[in-house]
């Protein structure tokens, strides 16, 4: 195996003119069928080329949570390379083992993936990069900031982690008919040490073309655009902070955004209950 | 259908007429469907790649004695029928990234689970994992060349190595969360059995 690294200008390595380029090629979808299937061949037949190709993968997903792709490329590996939920789940454990390395060098922000709505700390770093924010008043805002930091750190010991409780809901239709039973409402009470409820939201069908979501509550309070954490074909995960939920009935809508933009409803309501 | 002892014997003994190279090469086989079809998008590839070794074995009786080449190649072109239906039915994940999922790091499970995985690593293994991935850009291939020069290995089997403690974390990352998910299965099943013993009394 001859492998030649070569360095790019932006300073990541690339090996080149071997078959980790083809590798490449195959998992960005650059190829035609008949070298496609020469590479399948060896794909089933020499298990040392299948960990070359675990390795590439690899390699793929954490040049992309690093953000050295770009332009065609970076589209190439978000349209073909993460179309399929097991890409999406090592993409996933990519940014986390890379923010969870880095911390433990230097405190960073954490990496946020595919988050189109400016995140608090995103509106906070936003904030400060406005430019009538003058080097010495920043400066003060910043001590003022890691005093009132610290203090509270030493007080409550630091951020609390996050602990889900995750509930599988079925759609119901039932407020469409008087004739239809009641809806079937999941029930259930929100363990002391939770603080966010992961509902699982079962589609009727799977989408017959590209689609991304939107989940509002309707009842007992209207809340549009609840944060989405997960979709495949079979489901959509939505998650609520678990102190915005308080004993009673909760209704959920969910609704398909196509590509060019218009919404439909997805049939029936999504019911449960908070003990 | 589903594989019966003879029907899977049969396959054993057409790929190779040594029973423990016959038994790696379907592992081979298997191993090497499943990453085809994550690479094109299909959401469940374990199934999809049952049901290529389901046909060929069926069609087995009728090609065995025929067939020229290597078996292996029987099954890529099974395989391409199989993606070809999925692809007309649709059952290939949309070929767009969604908008979602949305994920922060530092804030999930997942998290929560590779901080716990992080911590059983041996030391070295840990060290390794951390120094391979500290970098970026030109700073990374000479912190990597500086690694291997270190442990008197090339920088490939460097890569190999950071490589394999990934797997395994990946792995132990999995683990958790699949425990955590039937404990909170369990729980609520609890939950419910005791409203149930409450309402029943």
């Amino acid at each position: 195996m001859i492998v030649i690294i070569i360095e790019r200008l932006r300073g990541e390595s690339i090996i080149a003119e071997d078959h980790t380029t083809e590798l490449k090629r195959y998992l960005l979808g650059q190829m035609g069928e008949p070298e496609e299937e020469r590479l399948e061949m060896r794909l089933v037949s020499d298990p040392g080329f299948v960990e070359e190709f675990d390795m590439m993968v690899d390699e793929i997903t954490a040049a992309y949570v690093a953000g050295q792709f770009a332009g065609a490329e970076k589209e190439q590996v978000e349209r073909y390379f993460l179309r399929s939920p097991e890409r999406r789940t090592k993409l996933e454990f990519m940014a986390e083992l890379l923010h969870q390395v880095g911390a433990a060098r230097e405190e960073q922000p954490p990496i946020v993936l595919h988050d189109k709505r400016p995140s608090f700390s995103d509106r906070i770093r936003a904030f400060w990069a406005r430019p009538y924010f003058a080097p010495g008043f920043a400066t003060v805002a910043i001590a003022v900031i890691l005093v009132g930091g610290a203090l509270w750190f030493s007080r409550s010991g630091g951020p609390t982690p996050t602990r889900s409780f995750a509930v599988t809901l079925s759609a119901s239709n039932a407020e469409r008919s008087t004739t239809d039973p009641a809806p079937k409402i999941e029930s259930f009470k929100l363990p002391p040490d939770v603080n966010e409820l992961h509902l699982e939201l079962l589609l009727p069908s799977p989408p017959t073309q590209p689609v991304s979501y939107r989940a509002d509550f309707v009842s007992p309070v209207r809340i549009q655009g609840l944060t989405i954490v997960g979709q495949d074909s079979r489901a959509v995960v939505i998650a609520v902070p678990a102190a915005e939920l308080k004993s009673d009935r909760y209704v959920v809508q969910l609704f398909m955004i196509f590509a060019d933009g218009h919404e439909e409803r997805v049939p029936g309501n999504y019911y449960f209950r908070v003990e | 259908m589903t594989l019966t002892k003879d029907s899977f014997d049969a396959l054993l003994e057409w790929l190779d007429p040594d029973r423990d190279k016959a038994g790696q090469s379907y592992e081979a086989i298997r191993c090497g469907l499943i990453r085809i079809f994550v690479s094109k998008g299909l959401v469940d590839a374990e199934f999809y790649a049952d049901e290529t070794v389901d046909r060929v074995v069926k069609r087995l009786p009728e090609i065995r004695a025929d067939y020229v080449n290597e078996p292996a190649r029987y099954f890529i072109g099974v395989a391409r029928n199989v993606i070809r239906e999925a692809l007309r039915r649709k059952e290939v994940t949309t070929d767009v990234l969604p908008e979602f999922p949305t994920f922060r790091t530092g804030q999930s499970e997942m998290a929560d689970c590779l901080a716990k995985c992080l911590k059983s690593l041996p030391h070295e293994k840990l060290e390794l994992i951390h120094d391979y991935h500290v970098y970026e850009g030109k700073r990374k291939i000479a912190s990597h060349r500086e690694m291997a020069g270190e442990r008197s290995i090339s920088v490939g089997a460097l890569r190999t190595r950071a490589h394999h403690v990934r797997t395994s974390l990946e792995t132990c990352v999995n683990r958790c969360m699949e425990d955590r998910r039937n404990k909170t299965v369990g729980d609520r099943h609890n939950n419910r059995a005791a409203s149930r013993r409450v309402h029943h009394s």
